[in-house]
Protein backbone atom coordinates (compact mmCIF):
# COMPACT_ATOMS: atom_id res chain seq x y z
CA UNK A 1 0.00 0.00 0.00
CA UNK A 2 2.71 2.26 0.42
CA UNK A 3 4.44 1.77 -2.25
CA UNK A 4 1.19 2.30 -4.00
CA UNK A 5 0.48 5.72 -2.71
CA UNK A 6 4.61 6.67 -2.79
CA UNK A 7 3.93 5.79 -6.94
CA UNK A 8 0.63 7.43 -6.84
CA UNK A 9 2.52 10.71 -5.77
CA UNK A 10 5.26 10.81 -7.76
CA UNK A 11 3.08 10.22 -10.97
CA UNK A 12 0.98 12.60 -9.61
CA UNK A 13 3.50 15.39 -8.92
CA UNK A 14 5.89 14.43 -11.42
CA UNK A 15 4.48 12.66 -14.57
CA UNK A 16 0.49 14.06 -14.09
CA UNK A 17 1.37 17.98 -15.04
CA UNK A 18 3.20 17.03 -18.34
CA UNK A 19 0.56 14.30 -19.57
CA UNK A 20 -2.82 16.07 -18.67
CA UNK A 21 -2.69 18.93 -20.86
CA UNK A 22 -2.29 16.64 -23.86
CA UNK A 23 -4.79 13.82 -22.59
CA UNK A 24 -7.50 17.04 -21.90
CA UNK A 25 -7.12 18.32 -25.52
CA UNK A 26 -6.85 15.41 -27.54
CA UNK A 27 -10.01 14.19 -25.25
CA UNK A 28 -11.95 17.59 -26.08
CA UNK A 29 -10.92 17.10 -29.54
CA UNK A 30 -12.07 13.64 -29.74
CA UNK A 31 -14.84 14.64 -28.42
CA UNK A 32 -15.45 16.95 -31.44
CA UNK A 33 -14.18 15.24 -34.04
CA UNK A 34 -16.09 11.98 -33.80
CA UNK A 35 -19.67 13.28 -34.13
CA UNK A 36 -18.04 15.64 -37.10
CA UNK A 37 -16.33 11.84 -38.83
CA UNK A 38 -19.57 10.19 -37.67
CA UNK A 39 -21.83 12.75 -39.94
CA UNK A 40 -19.01 12.04 -42.77
CA UNK A 41 -19.57 8.78 -42.75
CA UNK A 42 -23.20 9.44 -43.41
CA UNK A 43 -22.92 11.54 -45.92
CA UNK A 44 -20.61 9.76 -47.93
CA UNK A 45 -22.98 6.15 -47.45
CA UNK A 46 -25.92 8.27 -48.80
CA UNK A 47 -25.57 6.81 -52.44
CA UNK A 48 -26.85 3.05 -50.61
CA UNK A 49 -30.69 3.47 -49.23
CA UNK A 50 -30.22 0.10 -47.15
CA UNK A 51 -27.06 1.97 -45.32
CA UNK A 52 -28.91 5.16 -44.48
CA UNK A 53 -31.68 3.02 -43.25
CA UNK A 54 -29.09 1.27 -40.69
CA UNK A 55 -27.63 4.45 -39.63
CA UNK A 56 -30.77 6.24 -38.87
CA UNK A 57 -31.18 2.98 -36.29
CA UNK A 58 -27.83 3.15 -34.74
CA UNK A 59 -28.22 4.56 -31.30
CA UNK A 60 -25.14 7.55 -31.95
CA UNK A 61 -27.73 9.09 -34.59
CA UNK A 62 -30.17 9.21 -32.25
CA UNK A 63 -28.55 10.54 -29.39
CA UNK A 64 -27.20 13.23 -31.62
CA UNK A 65 -30.39 14.04 -33.18
CA UNK A 66 -31.57 14.52 -29.77
CA UNK A 67 -30.03 17.46 -28.28
CA UNK A 68 -30.69 18.70 -25.04
CA UNK A 69 -32.72 15.95 -23.79
CA UNK A 70 -29.51 13.75 -23.93
CA UNK A 71 -27.05 16.33 -22.26
CA UNK A 72 -29.01 16.64 -19.42
CA UNK A 73 -29.09 12.59 -19.08
CA UNK A 74 -25.29 13.12 -20.03
CA UNK A 75 -24.83 15.23 -17.12
CA UNK A 76 -26.63 13.23 -14.36
CA UNK A 77 -24.84 9.72 -15.82
CA UNK A 78 -21.41 11.60 -15.36
CA UNK A 79 -22.74 12.88 -11.60
CA UNK A 80 -24.11 9.16 -11.19
CA UNK A 81 -20.96 7.96 -12.32
CA UNK A 82 -18.28 10.31 -9.92
CA UNK A 83 -20.33 10.09 -6.75
CA UNK A 84 -20.00 5.89 -7.45
CA UNK A 85 -16.08 6.16 -8.27
CA UNK A 86 -15.93 8.13 -5.29
CA UNK A 87 -17.48 5.99 -3.16
CA UNK A 88 -15.59 3.03 -4.66
CA UNK A 89 -12.37 4.50 -4.36
CA UNK A 90 -12.79 5.24 -0.25
CA UNK A 91 -13.77 1.49 0.02
CA UNK A 92 -11.02 0.64 -1.98
CA UNK A 93 -8.71 2.79 0.43
CA UNK A 94 -10.40 1.92 3.95
CA UNK A 95 -10.25 -1.54 3.20
CA UNK A 96 -6.56 -1.40 1.98
CA UNK A 97 -5.68 0.62 5.46
CA UNK A 98 -6.96 -2.44 7.63
CA UNK A 99 -8.57 -5.33 6.02
CA UNK A 100 -7.97 -7.64 9.11
CA UNK A 101 -11.19 -5.66 10.90
CA UNK A 102 -13.44 -6.45 7.72
CA UNK A 103 -12.18 -9.78 7.46
CA UNK A 104 -12.97 -10.60 11.14
CA UNK A 105 -16.21 -9.47 11.09
CA UNK A 106 -17.51 -11.17 8.49
CA UNK A 107 -16.11 -14.45 9.84
CA UNK A 108 -17.46 -13.78 13.11
CA UNK A 109 -21.10 -14.17 11.53
CA UNK A 110 -19.60 -17.78 10.49
CA UNK A 111 -20.49 -20.31 13.54
CA UNK A 112 -17.14 -21.03 14.93
CA UNK A 113 -16.55 -24.63 13.64
CA UNK A 114 -16.79 -23.36 10.27
CA UNK A 115 -14.31 -20.34 10.58
CA UNK A 116 -11.57 -21.97 9.74
CA UNK A 117 -12.37 -23.39 6.65
CA UNK A 118 -14.39 -19.89 5.89
CA UNK A 119 -11.01 -18.11 6.29
CA UNK A 120 -9.42 -20.51 3.65
CA UNK A 121 -12.07 -19.83 1.13
CA UNK A 122 -11.51 -16.48 1.79
CA UNK A 123 -8.07 -16.38 1.24
CA UNK A 124 -8.60 -18.46 -1.88
CA UNK A 125 -11.08 -15.96 -3.33
CA UNK A 126 -8.20 -13.16 -2.70
CA UNK A 127 -5.88 -15.11 -3.87
CA UNK A 128 -7.86 -15.70 -7.04
CA UNK A 129 -9.11 -12.36 -7.79
CA UNK A 130 -5.60 -10.63 -7.10
CA UNK A 131 -3.79 -13.06 -9.17
CA UNK A 132 -6.84 -12.47 -12.07
CA UNK A 133 -6.76 -8.13 -11.63
CA UNK A 134 -2.24 -8.16 -11.55
CA UNK A 135 -2.75 -10.15 -15.27
CA UNK A 136 -5.80 -8.02 -16.28
CA UNK A 137 -4.05 -4.46 -15.57
CA UNK A 138 -0.66 -5.99 -17.20
CA UNK A 139 -2.46 -7.48 -20.63
CA UNK A 140 -4.59 -3.03 -20.45
CA UNK A 141 -1.43 -1.41 -20.33
CA UNK A 142 0.25 -3.69 -22.73
CA UNK A 143 -3.00 -3.12 -25.36
CA UNK A 144 -2.61 0.27 -24.52
CA UNK A 145 0.79 0.97 -25.39
CA UNK A 146 0.36 -1.30 -28.36
CA UNK A 147 -2.64 0.53 -29.73
CA UNK A 148 -0.89 4.19 -29.52
CA UNK A 149 2.20 3.11 -31.16
CA UNK A 150 0.06 1.43 -34.32
CA UNK A 151 -2.12 4.54 -34.36
CA UNK A 152 0.85 6.75 -34.31
CA UNK A 153 2.79 5.27 -36.84
CA UNK A 154 -0.22 5.47 -39.18
CA UNK A 155 -0.70 8.93 -38.22
CA UNK A 156 -3.84 8.88 -36.68
CA UNK A 157 -5.02 12.01 -34.97
CA UNK A 158 -5.34 11.94 -31.38
CA UNK A 159 -3.51 8.20 -31.07
CA UNK A 160 -2.95 9.21 -27.42
CA UNK A 161 -5.67 9.49 -26.11
CA UNK A 162 -7.36 6.40 -28.15
CA UNK A 163 -4.86 4.30 -26.72
CA UNK A 164 -5.75 5.51 -23.49
CA UNK A 165 -9.35 4.47 -24.06
CA UNK A 166 -8.28 1.32 -25.69
CA UNK A 167 -6.32 -0.07 -22.63
CA UNK A 168 -9.25 1.61 -20.07
CA UNK A 169 -11.99 -0.75 -22.09
CA UNK A 170 -9.27 -3.56 -22.58
CA UNK A 171 -11.21 -4.41 -18.49
CA UNK A 172 -14.30 -5.54 -20.49
CA UNK A 173 -13.37 -8.70 -22.57
CA UNK A 174 -14.65 -9.04 -25.40
CA UNK A 175 -16.79 -6.09 -25.88
CA UNK A 176 -13.89 -3.59 -25.12
CA UNK A 177 -12.21 -3.86 -27.51
CA UNK A 178 -14.57 -3.59 -30.27
CA UNK A 179 -16.11 -0.46 -28.39
CA UNK A 180 -12.46 1.03 -28.41
CA UNK A 181 -12.23 0.39 -32.12
CA UNK A 182 -14.95 2.51 -32.51
CA UNK A 183 -14.10 6.15 -32.49
CA UNK A 184 -10.27 5.60 -34.09
CA UNK A 185 -12.51 3.45 -37.67
CA UNK A 186 -14.91 6.76 -37.40
CA UNK A 187 -11.71 9.06 -37.60
CA UNK A 188 -9.92 7.33 -40.01
CA UNK A 189 -12.49 7.74 -42.54
CA UNK A 190 -11.28 11.11 -42.91
CA UNK A 191 -8.00 9.66 -44.19
CA UNK A 192 -9.36 7.09 -46.70
CA UNK A 193 -10.94 3.40 -46.56
CA UNK A 194 -7.46 2.14 -46.82
CA UNK A 195 -6.69 3.94 -43.57
CA UNK A 196 -9.37 2.36 -41.90
CA UNK A 197 -8.50 -0.93 -43.18
CA UNK A 198 -5.06 -0.77 -41.50
CA UNK A 199 -6.10 0.88 -38.38
CA UNK A 200 -8.75 -1.87 -37.95
CA UNK A 201 -5.65 -4.22 -39.13
CA UNK A 202 -4.01 -2.80 -35.37
CA UNK A 203 -6.90 -3.18 -33.06
CA UNK A 204 -7.64 -6.73 -34.38
CA UNK A 205 -3.49 -7.61 -34.06
CA UNK A 206 -3.57 -6.15 -30.69
CA UNK A 207 -6.25 -7.50 -29.90
CA UNK A 208 -5.17 -10.90 -30.99
CA UNK A 209 -1.83 -10.57 -29.81
CA UNK A 210 -3.80 -9.64 -26.62
CA UNK A 211 -5.94 -13.05 -26.30
CA UNK A 212 -3.46 -15.65 -27.28
CA UNK A 213 -0.43 -14.46 -26.17
CA UNK A 214 -0.09 -11.79 -23.68
CA UNK A 215 -3.08 -12.81 -21.56
CA UNK A 216 -2.02 -16.37 -21.21
CA UNK A 217 1.73 -15.98 -20.20
CA UNK A 218 0.97 -13.54 -17.82
CA UNK A 219 -2.31 -15.45 -16.23
CA UNK A 220 -1.57 -18.24 -13.77
CA UNK A 221 -3.34 -21.34 -14.82
CA UNK A 222 -5.39 -20.53 -11.41
CA UNK A 223 -6.85 -17.22 -12.75
CA UNK A 224 -7.23 -18.69 -16.37
CA UNK A 225 -11.08 -18.32 -17.02
CA UNK A 226 -12.87 -20.32 -19.38
CA UNK A 227 -13.75 -17.84 -21.94
CA UNK A 228 -17.54 -19.78 -22.29
CA UNK A 229 -18.09 -18.55 -18.69
CA UNK A 230 -16.94 -15.04 -18.98
CA UNK A 231 -19.45 -14.69 -22.08
CA UNK A 232 -21.94 -16.44 -20.09
CA UNK A 233 -21.44 -13.99 -16.82
CA UNK A 234 -21.30 -11.10 -19.56
CA UNK A 235 -24.85 -11.60 -21.15
CA UNK A 236 -26.36 -12.03 -17.68
CA UNK A 237 -24.91 -8.96 -16.49
CA UNK A 238 -24.96 -6.91 -19.33
CA UNK A 239 -28.08 -8.21 -21.01
CA UNK A 240 -30.26 -9.99 -18.93
CA UNK A 241 -29.37 -7.60 -15.89
CA UNK A 242 -28.64 -4.77 -18.00
CA UNK A 243 -31.57 -2.70 -16.78
CA UNK A 244 -30.39 -3.48 -12.65
CA UNK A 245 -26.13 -3.62 -13.51
CA UNK A 246 -25.77 -0.98 -16.54
CA UNK A 247 -21.82 -0.80 -17.36
CA UNK A 248 -20.47 -1.32 -13.60
CA UNK A 249 -22.56 -5.07 -14.18
CA UNK A 250 -20.75 -5.45 -17.26
CA UNK A 251 -16.92 -4.27 -16.27
CA UNK A 252 -17.69 -6.87 -13.15
CA UNK A 253 -18.69 -9.64 -15.29
CA UNK A 254 -15.18 -11.06 -15.23
CA UNK A 255 -14.28 -10.45 -11.70
CA UNK A 256 -17.22 -12.30 -10.97
CA UNK A 257 -17.00 -15.33 -12.98
CA UNK A 258 -13.43 -15.67 -11.11
CA UNK A 259 -15.06 -15.08 -7.74
CA UNK A 260 -18.29 -17.51 -8.51
CA UNK A 261 -15.32 -20.36 -10.18
CA UNK A 262 -13.28 -19.77 -6.53
CA UNK A 263 -16.21 -20.35 -3.80
CA UNK A 264 -17.81 -22.95 -6.28
CA UNK A 265 -14.55 -25.44 -6.71
CA UNK A 266 -14.33 -24.71 -2.50
CA UNK A 267 -17.60 -24.64 -1.21
CA UNK A 268 -19.35 -27.15 -4.14
CA UNK A 269 -16.92 -29.24 -5.55
CA UNK A 270 -14.83 -30.05 -2.26
CA UNK A 271 -16.67 -29.36 0.83
CA UNK A 272 -19.82 -30.36 -1.04
CA UNK A 273 -19.45 -33.39 -3.85
CA UNK A 274 -16.38 -34.65 -2.72
CA UNK A 275 -16.82 -34.82 0.82
CA UNK A 276 -20.17 -36.92 0.50
CA UNK A 277 -18.30 -38.80 -1.62
CA UNK A 278 -15.56 -39.68 1.06
CA UNK A 279 -18.15 -40.56 3.29
CA UNK A 280 -19.57 -42.78 1.19
CA UNK A 281 -16.54 -44.82 0.97
CA UNK A 282 -16.52 -44.91 4.73
CA UNK B 1 -30.31 -27.17 12.14
CA UNK B 2 -26.87 -26.56 13.11
CA UNK B 3 -25.55 -22.74 14.27
CA UNK B 4 -23.21 -23.20 11.16
CA UNK B 5 -26.29 -24.58 8.62
CA UNK B 6 -28.42 -21.06 10.12
CA UNK B 7 -25.00 -18.70 9.57
CA UNK B 8 -24.65 -19.96 6.50
CA UNK B 9 -28.42 -19.88 5.56
CA UNK B 10 -28.68 -15.73 6.98
CA UNK B 11 -25.19 -14.94 4.77
CA UNK B 12 -26.67 -16.31 1.51
CA UNK B 13 -29.76 -14.33 2.32
CA UNK B 14 -28.21 -10.98 3.13
CA UNK B 15 -26.69 -11.22 -0.06
CA UNK B 16 -29.59 -12.42 -2.25
CA UNK B 17 -31.46 -9.43 -0.71
CA UNK B 18 -28.92 -7.06 -1.85
CA UNK B 19 -28.74 -8.60 -5.32
CA UNK B 20 -32.71 -8.02 -5.54
CA UNK B 21 -32.90 -4.96 -4.03
CA UNK B 22 -29.75 -2.71 -3.99
CA UNK B 23 -27.04 -4.19 -7.32
CA UNK B 24 -25.87 -1.36 -7.35
CA UNK B 25 -24.82 -1.36 -3.77
CA UNK B 26 -23.61 -5.00 -3.77
CA UNK B 27 -21.89 -3.86 -7.36
CA UNK B 28 -20.00 -1.01 -5.76
CA UNK B 29 -19.10 -2.63 -2.75
CA UNK B 30 -17.13 -5.86 -4.99
CA UNK B 31 -15.55 -2.74 -7.07
CA UNK B 32 -14.46 -1.65 -3.27
CA UNK B 33 -12.78 -4.77 -2.82
CA UNK B 34 -11.22 -5.34 -5.43
CA UNK B 35 -9.65 -1.75 -5.42
CA UNK B 36 -8.46 -2.86 -1.74
CA UNK B 37 -7.11 -6.57 -3.10
CA UNK B 38 -5.19 -4.32 -5.63
CA UNK B 39 -3.80 -1.75 -3.45
CA UNK B 40 -2.68 -4.21 -0.76
CA UNK B 41 -1.11 -6.09 -3.74
CA UNK B 42 1.16 -9.69 -3.15
CA UNK B 43 1.22 -8.44 0.92
CA UNK B 44 -2.42 -10.09 1.42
Amino acid sequence: MGVFVLALTVFVVGFWPWVAPSVSRQLSDLTEQVPEAFQGVCAQVGDFPWMERLLDNLPPARLMSDGGAVATTAVFATFGALGTFILILFIGLYGAADPGRYREGFLMLIAPPGRARAEEVLDNAAGTLRGWLTAQLISMSVVGVLTWAGLWLLGIPLALVLGLIAALLAFIPNIGPVLAAVPALLLAVSQGWSTVFWVGTVYVGVQTLESYVITPLVQLEKVSLPPLLVIGFQMLFGVLFGVLFGILGLMLATPTAALTMSLTRDLYVEDWLERRQDQAKK
Amino acid sequence: MSRLSISVAVVSVAVTWMFVFAPDVILTLFAGVLLALLLRGGGG
